[in-house]
């Protein structure tokens, strides 16, 4: 396991490498000039020369790059255009809203979605299933950032019960929580019932419904445990998949995450918070898969002893 | 050579028949496809469709509700907001469709070659797409918006690559499935160049698969192009695209919420009429699923 472990670790540098380099190009290729955004349009050309050398924008873009991505190894995303603070610093501010608006989003997913699919997949083609299958479509074809406005309108504009956007209580995360949670709770529901109906024809199941053992012991003992393995492959790319499209839930509700610290970045052309930004999510996406894996490892017996033998 | 299974039994039945077959008992697909026909033929006939031009402003109906002469209603510059949406519909479908275009033919070659060459170049293109799929989609998309400018081509551009990830493992897969097949085998025998087997051989029997990806592809296109304008990255005021119709309409959300209801509407119903397709599609398709 450990080896297992080591092994997926080290395969994640080279993916960070790469990451790097796209991102590095990206904003290598994004219009204007550092040294100028900095110092303003009306600036002396003498005083942009200067800061470009001293900033090392000169160098070969070779050099740029392995600087780029020694500062990326030891956390050294640079500072931001806009007011000299440490990227790093910007971004860990950020991060806390973001978590707890992925952690309550993905958390309410769950406590819908995964019984919806069960109950789903156990009442096959009975009105409980058409419903929640059709919910689950229509909740994965709307677009978060349209729910957050169409739950402002309804909760905030008329009934007034909650704030419209800001952070201070937990009332101001119930509507973030609930415009980022409903794409994933459909895919929950559609992924756990899925799994379900597939574990639910397993000749186990079948020796255990012959054994006399109730439904719910069959249901909730035997076949639960293995139709949730697949599920914790899509929670944990959902999590990751959250933190990276919070962006437009957090530009409608205000929220200080670090999706809407990217945007503000994007339009002030602060290149070192977005390029900061883009690999610090980047790499919370991969770490996340990660641990899914090893998790993945850990739950499913047959995965394990593939990596023991 | 094409269908193999064909070519071997004559009189056996045709699986892209069996398919449509299977699609027309699904009721909840034919749903979609309806849905996704009435778009598309809105999208075509705009111009007969629409009472008024998508610019057209009338200074003396501003921010005012469903009426005759505008049914549902008009937006702060009294521009007809049902004749925006229609001519809306051709930007949305137009963004989604070339998009997953491009990224199909993409990341198809990129997955033909990864599966068919196996090996070091496999290594190295799926490397790639890994690196690609550990960006979120919407950022990479916004980075590359970021660099190229918002317009409807790059939008297209950036939603196209972001997606590519998705389409290269997803036909990387169907190739290394039927790469050690007979039918391949013999085509090697005869002679044919590499290029004649990934593309007569390996590609016809792959369609399945890209097909639906496509399908449901366009659903996450149009809603990324849609993200991309809500965020002032995409295409730009005054174009009725309906994510930039949506984030007009924000400011006035307390005085005139149609203006946000009917774009967001409008981009739930094609989305979902792919969905529900594409659904339909998959379990026609998916001969797994048909045993």
């Amino acid at each position: 396991m450990l080896k297992f472990i080591g092994k997926r670790l080290l395969m994640l540098i080279p993916v960070l490498i790469g990451v790097s380099l796209i991102v590095f190009t990206l904003m290598q290729l994004s219009p204007g000039d550092p040294a100028m955004i900095i110092l303003g349009a009306q600036a002396a050309p003498e005083d942009i020369a200067i800061l470009r050398e001293s900033m090392g924008l000169n160098d070969p873009l070779i050099v740029q790059f392995f600087r780029f991505l020694l500062g990326m190894f030891t956390l050294d995303f640079g500072t931001s255009y806009k007011d000299g603070m440490p990227v790093l610093t910007k971004l860990l501010e950020a991060l806390p809203y973001t978590a707890e608006l992925t952690f309550c989003a993905v958390l309410l997913a769950l406590i819908i979605g995964i019984p919806a699919g069960i109950i789903s997949a156990t009442k096959q083609y009975s009105i409980f299933d058409r419903i929640a299958s059709v919910l689950a479509l229509i909740g994965f074809s709307t677009p978060n950032f349209w729910l957050s406005i169409m739950l402002i309108l309804v909760f905030s504009v008329n009934l007034k019960w909650l704030p419209v956007s800001g952070t201070g209580s937990i009332l101001h995360l119930v509507l973030p929580s609930i415009a980022l949670g409903v794409q994933s709770a459909a895919v929950f529901t559609r992924m756990t019932r899925s799994s379900m109906l597939e574990v639910l024809n397993m000749d186990y199941i079948r020796t255990a419904r012959a054994k006399g053992l109730s439904e719910r012991v069959v249901i909730l003992k035997h076949a639960l445990k293995n139709a949730l393995i697949p599920v914790i492959t899509v929670v944990g790319l959902q999590i990751g998949l959250l933190f990276g499209g919070a962006i437009l839930t957090e530009t409608v509700f205000a929220w200080p995450g670090v999706g809407r610290l990217m945007i503000d970045s994007i339009r002030a052309k602060d290149t070192p918070v977005v390029q900061g930004g883009v690999i610090f999510t980047a790499s919370i996406f991969v770490f996340i898969n990660l641990l899914v894996d090893i998790l993945y490892a850990y739950v499913d017996p047959r995965v394990k002893a593939q990596y023991k033998s | 050579m094409k269908q193999p299974a064909n070519a071997a039994h004559p009189k056996a039945k045709n699986p892209w028949l069996d398919a449509w077959h299977s699609l027309k008992k699904n009721k909840m697909a034919l749903v979609g496809g309806c849905v996704l026909l009435f778009f598309i033929l809105v999208a075509i006939f705009a111009d007969f469709i629409a009472p008024h031009a998508a610019d057209t402003q009338d200074w003396m109906h501003i921010m005012e509700g469903p009426s005759r002469d505008y049914p549902l209603g008009t937006d702060s510059y009294g521009r007809c907001v049902f004749s925006r949406i229609v001519y809306g519909s051709r930007i949305s479908l137009l963004v989604g469709f070339v998009a997953v275009a491009f990224s199909a033919i993409g990341g198809g070659i990129i997955g033909a070659c990864a599966g068919y060459f196996r090996g070091r170049l496999d290594n190295v293109l799926m490397r790639l797409m890994d690196v690609l799929l550990a960006i979120p989609s919407i950022l990479l998309a916004i980075a590359i918006v970021n660099i190229l400018g918002p317009s409807l081509i790059n939008v297209m551009i950036a939603v196209g690559l972001s997606s590519m990830p998705s389409f290269a493992r997803i036909v990387r897969a169907a190739v290394l499935s039927i790469r050690d097949s007979e039918f391949i085998e013999a085509a090697v025998a005869i002679g044919d160049s590499t290029a004649a087997i990934i593309w007569h051989n390996i590609l016809p029997n792959c369609l399945a698969p890209i097909i639906v990806q496509a399908t449901l592809g366009v659903a996450s296109a149009i809603l990324s192009a849609a993200g991309l304008s809500f965020l002032g990255l995409g295409l730009q005021p005054p174009s009725p695209e309906w994510g930039a119709m949506l984030s007009e309409g924000r400011a006035y959300i307390y005085v005139a919420p149609w203006l946000t209801i009917c774009p967001g509407v409008s981009i739930v119903l094609v989305v979902l009429s792919l969905n529900l397709f594409g659904d339909g599609l998959r379990d026609a398709l998916d001969p797994k699923l048909k045993q």
